[in-house]
This record gives structure tokens, sequence and C-alpha cells, in this order.
């Protein structure tokens, strides 16, 4: 029996009509929401990791997250609603998987910003490693949605003004590509977003099954794998050139290649530089950060400008800091000095008054931070919270 | 290092969904022209979605296969016609070949080259390409058969001269890009001319047949895709895990495969067009003759139209030599490998040994159902003990076979 007989077998009726394909669209439709039932809600998520307390919420918005509801913010006047966006380096990334004492910046700022002020801080956090610049945008369009009452936003100098690698495989704005339909961003919308992420950002949402569930592919397959003695799975995280290559696909293949638009200049062959393969990584990556107008970041910039002057809610971007052994990697510390002019500029040619870039962190409070296996992701976070707590202190007292 | 991330899900994941868009403006638009349209749109839109640069590729492909369709229609029956028709059969299998030789290097080359054509046109669309996954000229074996029946048929008069749309629209039909089958012009040609109403059979037929092919996928075959784990851990594996993996792998491959081939041909019914089948119950085959005639079969019939026929397998002289060189054109479309020049040689003896077998009528088991079933049991071990060819380099598979009979495995 072929397939052809199979399928003309389940049919079987000899009238086809469209009150057919209508009565199996509507069936197949109500099998799908009820297996949505016994989905389950959530897969875990890397930032199940990060420390908690009281007040903190997680609000991912990745594909497997969708199956959960973002809580809402609280309301009232005795809570600051502070929702902080951000990557790898608001937390000890590095030391992450092998050490007790995990520290997350965004709380300790809040625990800090707390001693100032006589309302409870509830702390949103948006976190994502290797959080791209249209993720950034993304969750900056769904958190100014909230209206909390100021936005922290942390700008990862390696992927900021980078064009190699504009997104990854994370891609948040994948699971909202519906934010990103903006006047302002449209055509990164084209561009980017795919139909199947509008597929899942729209009824996704509300039938959870259709999503797929990636997390939970992997488990199932490794248990055949294990059955036919597959390689033993490595129990911590390992960042090896390979590691760090699988991660970044294909930027490390593009990096490799020394590929370079006209627009930026020329590569200086850093390629072999850096102590470690995740060093090397990001040493190629800010040489060849590109800060010209037409580039994607550019764009985003721009549409994020917009979005945050005429939402009225205080947002507060830090440009990251990054260690001061980039120095021994000149091209590089070119690029960032390229990339802390162009955000100097954004602040300059802001388009309201309910913003901050803060593009330098002073030198004495980076040597208080003890980087770790590469040029930005921190071992110790020294008084960057601190410091942090009293820029965005003096940012909100003047937006009272 | 090349570390390669697309998955054929997710091009069927997009066309799905695209789908949603597409089904209700195909059965508004009218003009056969207009849904030609629509489609090359939609394939290219596809295309874009995997990498721009392979939207760029396939596109001024496609563009040149319409212009030396028109060289070799116009230069068929002129002087030096023939010439001219195998310099342009070489053209396109160029890319094809030197990348089936060349492997990695090529990869890098393609991709380097095309990323820098899509430099020119802008510096967005640059960033995009580069941010996508994949790194490899995906879907290029079956683009380049299909473009060269296309061109085979045209030579020898089967094909009339063709409108550019029309080559557009058959080189980039989306449901076959990424993993065939290797579709015939003609599969297309009668509902690419036509303004039909789509029709509820169609569409139920489509519907379930798609369905079918994603059982197969994503709960069949996936539950069976830790199998190839046997060919890389062989050695520590017990002999019954060895012959188990072997034969599971087997499924996993054919459910995989033929369960892409069910969702092209569902979706391409959903919207009116009848391809042909790609497999008929390979695993079930008498002998080898019928194993070839129900797998792949569409990578068959362009090797029979092609190869086969023009190489005299009609002819009791030739007939041999026609059978390794269709053998050998169905394992090199795979891969330019010692592998697969072992595995060539492996079938085209098969069917050498029961080509004379059948011709002698030598029946080695008796007629009955006991019997038949052996013949399906012989020919599918014989089948399966190819698969190691198939997806290991020879050096490894030749340590391989050893472990079948023990000898290397922790039996």
């Amino acid at each position: 029996m072929s397939v052809e007989d199979i399928v003309r077998w389940i049919l079987g009726t000899p009238r086809q009509s469209w009150g057919s394909v209508f009565r199996v669209l509507t069936w197949t439709v109500l099998f799908v929401i009820l297996a949505g039932q016994f989905t389950p809600k959530r897969v875990p998520q890397a930032g199940d990791f990060l420390p908690t307390r009281p007040g903190v919420f997680e609000m991912f918005l990745k594909n497997g997250q969708l199956r959960e509801e973002p809580p809402e913010f609280e309301g009232g006047e005795q809570v600051l609603n502070m929702a902080w966006i951000a990557g790898s380096t608001t937390f000890n990334l590095l030391a992450f998987y092998d050490r007790d004492d995990k520290y997350f910046l965004p709380i300790r700022t809040a625990d800090l910003l707390m001693e100032n002020h006589d309302r409870k801080i509830n702390l949103y956090s948006y976190n994502q490693t290797s959080q791209r610049l249209l993720d950034t945008y993304t969750v900056l369009l769904e958190a100014v949605s909230r209206n909390p009452d100021i936005i922290v936003v942390t700008l990862n100098p390696a992927w900021l003004y980078n064009s190699h690698s504009i997104f990854s495989r994370q891609n948040v704005f994948n699971a909202r590509s519906d934010l990103l339909f903006t006047s302002a961003s449209w055509l990164l919308w084209i561009g980017v977003t795919t139909p199947s992420s509008h597929f899942l950002t729209h009824i996704g949402k509300h039938v959870p099954a259709v999503i797929p569930p990636k997390d939970y592919q992997k488990a199932i397959s490794r248990r055949p794998q294990q059955f036919f003695g597959s390689a033993k799975q490595p129990t911590k995280a390992h960042f090896g050139e390979s590691t760090v290559c699988n991660l970044e696909t294909p930027l490390c293949f593009w990096l490799n290649q020394a590929s370079s638009h006209k627009s930026q200049p020329e590569n200086h062959g850093e390629t072999e530089a850096g102590s470690t393969p995740q060093e090397r990584l990001l040493v190629n990556v800010l040489e060849r950060a590109n800060t010209v107008p037409e580039s994607f970041a550019a764009t985003t910039l721009q549409a994020i400008d917009k979005l945050v002057a005429e939402s009225g809610v205080p947002v507060f971007f830090y440009l990251a800091p990054v260690s001061p052994r980039i120095t021994e990697f000149p091209a590089a510390a070119d690029g960032l000095e390229r990339i802390a002019i162009a955000v100097d500029n954004l602040e300059q040619n802001k388009s309201g008054s309910n913003m901050v870039f803060l593009a330098r962190i002073p030198q004495a409070e980076v040597d208080s931070i003890a980087f770790e296996g590469d040029l930005i992701h921190v071992e110790e976070f020294g008084n960057l919270d601190r410091y942090l707590a009293e820029e965005i202190n003096k940012f909100l007292r003047t937006q009272q | 290092m090349i570390n390669y991330n697309f998955d054929s899900t997710t091009f069927f994941f997009n066309l799905f969904a695209l789908s949603i868009l597409l089904l209700p403006l195909y059965a508004l638009l009218r003009p056969a022209w207009a849904r030609r349209a629509l489609f090359s749109l939609a394939g290219a839109y596809l295309l874009f979605l995997i990498a721009p640069r392979l939207m760029v590729f396939y596109v001024a492909m496609w563009v040149m296969v319409a212009g030396m369709q028109r060289i070799i229609f116009f230069t068929a029956e002129r002087r030096f016609g023939l010439q001219f028709f195998w310099a342009i059969l070489l053209c396109v299998l160029t890319p094809m070949v030197s990348w089936k030789i060349f492997g990695q290097p090529f990869e890098i080359q393609f991709t380097i080259l095309t990323n820098r054509v899509i430099e020119l046109i802008s510096l967005p669309l640059w960033e995009i390409d580069m941010a996508r996954e994949v790194v490899i000229p995906i879907g290029l074996s079956f683009a380049t058969f299909r473009a060269l029946d296309l061109l085979i048929k045209t030579f020898i008069g089967r094909l009339g001269l063709l409108s550019l749309d029309r080559v557009l629209f058959y080189g980039l039909f989306p449901p076959v890009l990424m993993v065939g089958p290797i579709i015939e012009y003609e599969e297309v040609q009668k509902q690419s001319d036509s303004n039909a109403n789509l029709s509820a059979e169609g569409m139920l037929y489509g519907l379930f047949r798609v369905a079918f092919g994603l059982i197969k996928v994503l709960v069949l075959a996936f539950a069976l895709a830790g199998s190839a784990a046997v060919f890389s851990n062989y050695g520590e594996s017990e002999l019954y895990t060895v012959w188990l993996g072997l034969f599971v792998y087997t499924w996993f491959f054919y459910l995989n495969f033929s369960g892409y081939s069910d969702i092209a041909i569902g979706f391409s019914r959903i919207f009116g067009f009848q391809l042909k089948e790609n497999f008929n119950n390979p695993y079930f085959s008498k002998n080898i003759s019928e194993f070839w005639n129900s797998w792949h079969m569409s990578l068959s019939r362009f090797a029979q139209r092609n190869v086969f026929v023009p190489m005299g397998g009609f002819r009791s002289k030739t007939q041999f030599l026609a059978i390794y060189l269709t053998m050998m054109t169905i394992a090199l479309w795979h891969d330019i490998t010692l592998a697969m020049f072992a595995f060539g040689t492996y079938h085209a003896f098969g069917l050498i040994v029961h080509r004379t077998l059948s011709e002698r009528r030598i029946n080695i088991l008796p007629q009955g159902t006991a019997a038949n079933a052996l013949r399906i049991l012989v020919t599918y071990l014989f089948v399966a003990l190819s698969f190691p060819l198939l997806v290991m380099p020879l050096d490894r598979a030749l340590e391989f076979y050893p472990s079948l009979v023990g000898i290397g495995s922790a039996w």
C-alpha cells in the first residue's frame, strides 16, 4: 500500500467538498489546542540560574517562554518599577557554573538604589546572554509598553556596532516579531523576521502546542543516542575554541575569513590575538566596529531613540565597561573608541530628555573591576554597582 | 571551522506560515502569469530567509538557465549545436561537481563570493546575510539536476521555448527547493498555465499528505535520529547494538527523507500541482531493481532518462555498462567520494546480478508468501549494508564493517 493509497483510504468519502476541508481544519485546530493543554508551560532558561530575591521578576521573551506570560508590573506609589535589559556583562558568566557566589549586577544596583529611596524597588529583569541590539530593541519595545518608572539598558560594546552578527540564534525579536512592526522599524521587521516567527508570535501565544519545543527535542533525542552509546555530555560550561564557535555561528566563520565591508576600517590582523578563544572573538568583533550611519546598528539606534522619546519613559543606557587590557590590542582599542564616540553622539543628538547614554565609565571604577577570561565578562564587579546606582539616582532626580 | 545549523524543518515551517498568506492570494489571482510570479517570489523570499546570498545565487542561476535554454532551443538543429549543448551542460554542472569534489573549500569560496555580491548591493543586506546560519549552497544538487533535465529535454525537442517567468517559476518552486524531489518541468507545467479554482479534493489530499509527512519527520524519524550515533560509537557497542543501530538508521533515513517528500508533494497538491511520487515502500521491495524503482524515484527517473536509456540500457551488449553508469550518476550525485564510488559499484553489482538472473529466468527461491518475505528481507539487508558507505568516509566505513561480525565491537 503506497502513501497515496493510505491517504486515499483515510479520506475515504468519494465526495470531498469545502465542507470536508472546513471540518478537517476545525478538528485539527481543536486537537492542537487540546494538545497544548498537556504541553509543559515552560522550558528551562539560562536565566533560571541567576540569583533572585522577592521583588525580582524574570521577563524572558524567548520562544519557550511564550507558554508563560511574563508577570504584570506592580502598580502603586510605594513601588518603583525598574526594568533592566542586559546580557552576560551583568553577571559573573565565566565562573557562573563553577561557584556558589553568583553575582547579578541589576539586583545589587537595585538594592543600593533602595538605600536612597523610600519606595520598594521591583526589578523586572530582561536578561539574555549574547543579546544583540535587535534583541535589545525588541525587549525595549515590550518594556516601554508596560510604562515602568525607569528602564536601565546595558549596552554590550561587542555587539553594539557589530556588522558581523546583528542577530544570533536566540533571537528574542523572533519570539515577539509583532513588536518590531513599528513606523520606525518596519524595514528591520521585513529584513530579519520570518513567517514562522510571526506565526509563533500570533498563534503560538494562544496555542502553545504549535511552539517548536527545541529544549524538549534535545532531551528526547538524547535517549536513543545514549542507547547507541553516544559520547558523554559535558556537565558544565566549557569555553573551548569549538564551544565558542558553536555558540557564535556563523560569526566565527566570517571573522576567520577576515571579512569586512568597505565601510569598515581595514582588518588589522589581530585574529590570533587574545589569550582565550572568547577573548580572540571579542577582540576581532571590537576591531571591526562599524559605526557608519547606514549600518543596521545605527538604524536600530535611531529607532530606539525615537521610541524612547515618544514614550516618555526614563531610560538609562550605559556602555558596559571593558577591561583595561584592551590597550594590548590597538585595533580593538580603536574600535572601542569609535563605539564610545558614537554613543557620545547619541547622547548629544538624543530626541528627548527622558534618556541618557553613558558612554564611558570612569577609569577608577573600571580599575576596581576584575575581568576574567576575556575583555568584557566580569569576575568581580568592584564598585560598578555603587557607581551605577549613583548615576541612575542622579538621572531619576532629573526626571521628577 | 564551519558549523551547519540549517534545519529543513525551519524551511518548511516558514513555508507553512507563508502559505497562510500565499493560499488566499493564489486563489484570488487569476492570470496564470501572476500565479507563477507569486510562486517565484515566494521561493526567492524563502531563500532569502535562509541567506540572501542563496537567493541572489539561485535567481541568477535560473536566469542563466533561461538564457541557456534559449541558446539550446535555437542552436539544437544547427551546426555546432551539439557542442553548444555540451558546453552548456558543463557550465551547469560545474558548481555542483566542484562542490562535490572540493567540499569545504568550495563551500567557503562560494559563501565568500556570493556574500561579496551582496556587499555590492547594500550594507544592511550584507549584515543580514552574515547573520544567517547556513554556509553551504544548500539545494544545489536538486537545482542542478532540475536545470539539466530542462536543458536536455529542450535539446531533444521534448520541451519548447520557455519564457523567463516560467523558468524562474520552475527553478524557484518553493516546496522542492531544499530537499527535492527532483521534479520535471512537465509535472508543474499544466497547473502553472491554469487559472482554475483550487479544489477541495486537492486541498484535503494535500493537507493529509503534509500531515503524513510531518508525522514521519517530526515523530517517527525524530525518535530514531539518535541511531546515527552507531556510526561513531560502533567500537564501544555490543554486536547486537551495532546491527540494531544500522537497521534503525535505515528507517530513520527513509522516514526523514520520504517525510520531506510527502510534505513537498502534499503542499504542492494543495495548490493543485500533482507531483510524481518519490518513494514507494522501498524497504518492501522483493529485489534490488524494484528497490531502485521505489527509492528516491525522482533521482532514479532522472538517471534512467538521461543516462540509462542513452547509454543503451535496453541493448544487451551495453546494458551492464548503462546500469553501472546510471548507478554512478545516482551515487555521485550525493557526493564525489571514494565511499560513494563504492556505494554505486555495490548497487550496480547487485542490479547486474539481478538482471542476469532475471534474463536467464533463474529463480533461486520458489514462489509463495514465505519466499517473498525472504526476498524482501534479503533485499533490505543488501540495502542496509550499503548505508555505511552513504554516511561515512570509505576508511571509516571499512572500519565499521568488521564490527558487524564482532571484530572491533564490544561483544
